[in-house]
């Protein structure tokens, strides 16, 4: 929460978004509720981080604070203002975002070349000398410049991903969206690109919304973080009370089964896992829609949905029984 | 599953109904008409034109006409042809058959030869059976099917005459005589064909034969002809099988072409002869029997998909 | 040691002839796995990890040919072996478990006949339909008569993979291959899976050779670890001793490049430059061009020679018994 009183340079409000799915040899229609229901806040120069596994909307969400689909209800508001209003006003704000996307050679036209490619938004935008901007992004992404005549394809991948955010950047947006940016790559590139997004931000002031069922990437650089679960958000705390204190039993589910490089913590763990599979977003289970995979659920689980409330310091959490399973997980801990 | 049949036959009659409107509207606008084929070119006064005109009921409406026609269609009344002063459906229900059996061999030796030919050339793909069997397929497909047709007429009549009987004799009539009149027709349209499947066939493997559950299947040990003819072949069936349906478009009209060059006295050749004598009730049954059967076998092959994939047959 | 390893691999030898030209995709790799002993072959894009893993039952794909070594498997040379008797021993004697759930299984085939299909493929037709159910009830399937019944497109891709899992067990191999087992899965999904692929071989004492580029997976699961890099095995060790006390800097590099979940906000010291381009290596020590420690030595190729306690590395530096623990401070950007 902006404590001095400024609006959040973004502000996402009740964001809903549904479908309708038809599936074949089926009566009606279904409705996927794909986001519902989520409001998030994200201030300038900061990194939110959103973590969450298959069917939990996340990559809706990222569509849909990018712009590139309309939400069904709710609000997203940049600078306090409705990025859909209608007409230029629309597409300026609009304009602010920029997206990175998981598959960096799908992600660019494979007829164009690299430095074609990066110069795109500032075309858009109407400039027409970009050779010198091209060249300083490339060289700020950590490319070689002489790339930039060159194909995609003729790009390794980790080269192809700096590439996108070369173009991603360009343009000077307020805000980059990393859709599972860093997912298909390897882990020492991995641990390059998410290296460089912080240097990155310390020098261009962007801020990010950083995207990834990899909890141990989200949390390398993101200031605040958000766990989303089939379309809702369970969990928002600032990243370091989250590392040292998650609440909801999605979230450590979440950390437990990130696993660490250290075989005698690994080896004594023994079988903390979740049972069960991840139930369809378009069937969610009624009340709290984790209740069916969650060893605290009871039947006040069952017939009542948390709502997001606040454990503490701005720790928010949507669970009945957060605090009780934090204090049981500590004691366990100190018994290891 | 049964709601999706229903729902197809239903699009497929109205189909039918808009075939058969426009069939019977395309008659219609050929210049002259019924009339002036019965009564001849010249020497008929303007009352005896006006009189037959009415007998034939050609004075009313188109759309009156229509409904006439259809009707009494559907009872199987097609009319009489004023040509050969035969019912059309006593013709039609000759011909048909002919027609029939020479499409449905050829579907069947198109298949047979064809659709291994096509596992072969992907199994193999781009080494020399490959080479040899696409390279000899396609060739005879790129010749047309008159000229395949003609050229094996000659040789048959040429060299092998006693082999190759060109007249048509019916099964009832002597069954050797007649496999012996069917051989050359059936050889020139199924060449195209086959090597349609077979390109169709390999194509569709190749797509399948990359697929991971094909090295699953071989890591747990099936054995690799299983493989080939039951895992993979499974899966580049439906690609193949709308590609049968989409045949059929071909298969008619290579019929009319090849019963003409061969004699053989299918719907293909009575619809060109109707054509050229001007039949018009003929011609009008005869395109609308055609378009039925391609409406059909279209809509059969369609409802096909969901036993094809499990993928489509819902939840 | 007293029995002989289950599968003893020696010198083996990948190459792909294409076009662009031979690349060499696995180049002189040498490992044992030991009856119930769980093996971690670790790497990233263009070790050589995969192509070793599918060359144990000769599934290299084309234009991929076994140029070189040898491959034995309960003692019998399978390089050796013809068609039929390399088929015999696949899914009987080695099992396979693919990477990706999603694709690894016929669409168009029930599950149950897909196992069933594994079975006949080896004369196991009797008792099937038990010993299918049984397997799926081993798996943790829920339900097994009813998810025989079903097809690969209804279940999830946890549930598909506990499918291929039972596949590759249900003819009771004395070793398992999986290729990435987990990494297409969500990650709660992944802790369930790795649980079950921990207990079946522990259970069963069946020898388990774990492909990954995961170390977090590799600290969970394994007794051994190889680190493959560029086709080569460049170290070798018991896991805890790879982890605490790595003596190959790409070993070393890559430990450091995992993020830590419980540190936010901390840049990830990692390895500078890319996974090289198999088609030009370098001569000498394939991993110098990234090396922080690369000096005139490395110019020549170095050997994979043993350098403690079972602990192999393939670098001159630590072979010379001098210790990794210097390291500049360039985090690689």
């Amino acid at each position: 929460m902006a404590t001095d009183g400024t609006t959040p340079l973004l502000q996402v409000e009740n964001l809903k978004k549904q479908f309708h799915v038809r599936m074949r040899g089926a009566r009606e229609n279904r409705l996927l509720r794909a986001v519902d229901g989520v409001s998030l806040h994200l201030e300038a120069g900061e990194t939110l981080g959103i973590v969450g596994e298959s069917g939990c909307g996340k990559s809706t969400l990222a569509r849909l604070i990018v712009g590139l689909e309309g939400p069904s209800d709710g609000r997203i508001l940049i600078d306090g203002e409705d990025i859909w209003a209608p007409g230029a006003a629309g597409r300026a704000r609009r304009r602010k975002f920029q997206m990175v996307f998981q598959n960096p050679a799908g992600s660019m036209n494979p007829r164009r070349t690299v430095g074609a490619s990066v110069a795109e938004p500032l075309q858009a935008k109407g400039v027409r000398n970009t050779a010198e901007a091209v060249e300083r992004m490339l060289t700020l992404v950590g490319l070689d410049p002489a790339l930039a005549t060159r194909k995609p394809h003729q790009l390794s991948g980790g080269q192809q991903q700096r590439a996108s955010i070369a173009r991603a950047l360009i343009a000077d947006p307020a805000i980059v969206v990393h859709d599972e940016s860093i997912a298909s790559l390897d882990i020492s590139l991995q641990a390059q690109i998410l290296n460089l997004l912080l240097d990155l931000q310390q020098d261009l002031g962007t801020s990010y919304i950083f995207i990834s069922h990899d909890l141990a990437a989200v949390q390398a650089i993101s200031h605040r973080v958000i766990v989303m679960y089939l379309g809702e958000v369970v969990e928002a705390s600032d990243s370091t009370a989250f590392a040292s204190r998650p609440l909801h039993p999605y979230s450590i589910a979440l950390r437990t089964a990130t696993l660490l490089p250290d075989p005698a913590h690994e080896r004594g763990r023994g079988d903390t896992a979740l049972r069960g599979d991840v139930p369809s977003p378009m069937n969610p289970p009624s009340g709290c829609r984790f209740h069916t995979r969650c060893p605290l659920a009871t039947d006040l689980c069952l017939q009542q949905k948390p709502l997001l409330r606040d454990a503490g310091g701005g720790h928010l959490v949507a669970c009945h029984y957060a605090e009780a399973e934090t204090q049981a997980a500590e004691t366990a801990e100190e018994a290891l | 599953m049964f709601r999706m049949i229903v729902t197809r036959l239903i699009g497929v009659f109205f189909v039918l109904l808009a075939v058969s409107a426009l069939v019977f509207a395309f008659g219609a606008l050929i210049p002259g008409d019924l009339t002036s084929v019965i009564v001849g070119q010249e020497g008929a006064t303007e009352e005896q034109f006006e009189a037959v005109r009415q007998k034939l009921g050609l004075d009313k409406p188109l759309p009156v006409q229509y409904v006439n026609w259809l009707v009494n269609a559907l009872q199987g009344d097609f009319g009489t042809s004023p040509i050969t002063g035969r019912t059309v459906a006593t013709d039609l229900m000759q011909q048909i058959p002919v027609s029939i059996e020479l499409a449905l061999l050829t579907l069947l030796v198109s298949t047979v030869i064809g659709l291994p030919a096509g596992v072969i050339a992907a199994v193999h793909a781009n080494k020399r059976l490959d080479v040899l069997i696409r390279m000899s397929l396609l060739f005879t497909f790129s010749v047309p099917i008159f000229v395949i047709g003609i050229l094996l007429l000659l040789v048959g009549s040429r060299w092998a005459p006693d082999l190759f009987r060109v007249s048509y004799t019916p099964w009832g009539e002597d069954p050797v005589m007649h496999i012996r009149s069917m051989a050359m027709p059936l050889l020139t349209i199924a060449f195209p064909i086959t090597a349609m499947t077979m390109q169709m066939t390999r194509g569709a493997m190749l797509e399948v034969l990359h697929n991971p559950y094909i090295v699953t299947a071989r890591a747990v040990g099936v054995r690799e002809k299983r493989i080939q003819y039951l895992h993979a072949l499974r899966n580049a069936l439906p690609p193949i099988v709308t590609f049968i349906g989409f045949q059929l478009g071909i298969l008619l009209g290579g019929l009319i072409v090849v019963e003409q060059i061969f004699s053989l006295p299918g719907l293909g050749r009575g619809m060109l002869e109707a054509i050229n004598t001007r039949d018009y009730p003929m011609v009008t049954a005869t395109t609308l029997v055609f378009a039925t059967a391609f409406v059909i076998i279209n809509a059969l092959v369609d409802m096909l998909y969901p036993l094809l994939d499990p993928r489509q047959r819902g939840r | 040691m007293t029995t002989p390893p289950v599968l003893r691999v020696r010198d083996l030898t990948t190459r792909f002839h294409t076009s662009h030209g031979t690349v060499t995709a696995v180049d002189g790799v040498s490992f044992d796995v030991a009856r119930g002993e769980t093996l971690g072959l670790v790497g990233e894009s263009g070790s050589g990890k995969s192509i070793t893993a599918m060359s144990v039952l000769r599934l290299v794909p084309k234009p991929g040919r076994i140029a070189a070594g040898s491959i034995e498997l309960n003692g019998a040379d399978l390089l050796s072996l013809d068609e039929e008797e390399i088929r015999r021993r696949r899914g009987t004697e080695c099992g396979m478990v693919f990477q990706n759930p999603m694709t690894a299984l016929n669409p168009s085939f029930s599950i149950g006949w897909q196992m069933r299909e594994a079975l006949s493929a080896h004369d196991g037709g009797e008792n099937a339909e038990a010993r299918i159910h049984q397997a799926l009830a081993d798996v943790g399937m829920p339900d097994p008569e009813r998810q025989a019944a079903s097809f690969p497109h209804q279940m999830s891709g946890g549930m598909r993979q506990r499918v291929v899992i039972a596949m590759g067990m249900l003819n009771e191999p004395q070793l398992l291959i999986a290729d990435e087992p987990t990494t297409a899965l969500d990650v709660t999904i992944q802790a369930q899976v790795l649980n079950l692929m921990k207990t079946l071989t522990r259970d069963r004492g069946t020898a388990l050779l774990l492909i990954t580029h995961n170390m977090g997976v590799v600290a969970r699961m394994c007794d051994r670890v190889a680190v493959m890099y560029a086709g080569e095995i460049v170290e070798e060790a018991p896991v805890d001793e790879l982890f605490a006390n790595s003596r190959h800097p790409y070993t070393r590099g890559l430990l450091r490049s995992i993020p830590n979940p419980d540190r936010p906000r901390q840049k990830t010291p990692t390895l500078p430059g890319s996974p090289p381009d198999m088609s030009r290596l370098p001569a000498g020590c394939r991993f110098r061009d990234r090396c922080v420690f690369a000096d005139e030595r490395c110019a020549k190729h170095p050997d994979l020679l043993t350098v403690g306690d079972r602990h192999k590395a393939r670098c001159w530096k630590t072979q010379n018994g001098e210790t990794l623990n210097d390291i500049p401070a360039t985090e690689g950007a």
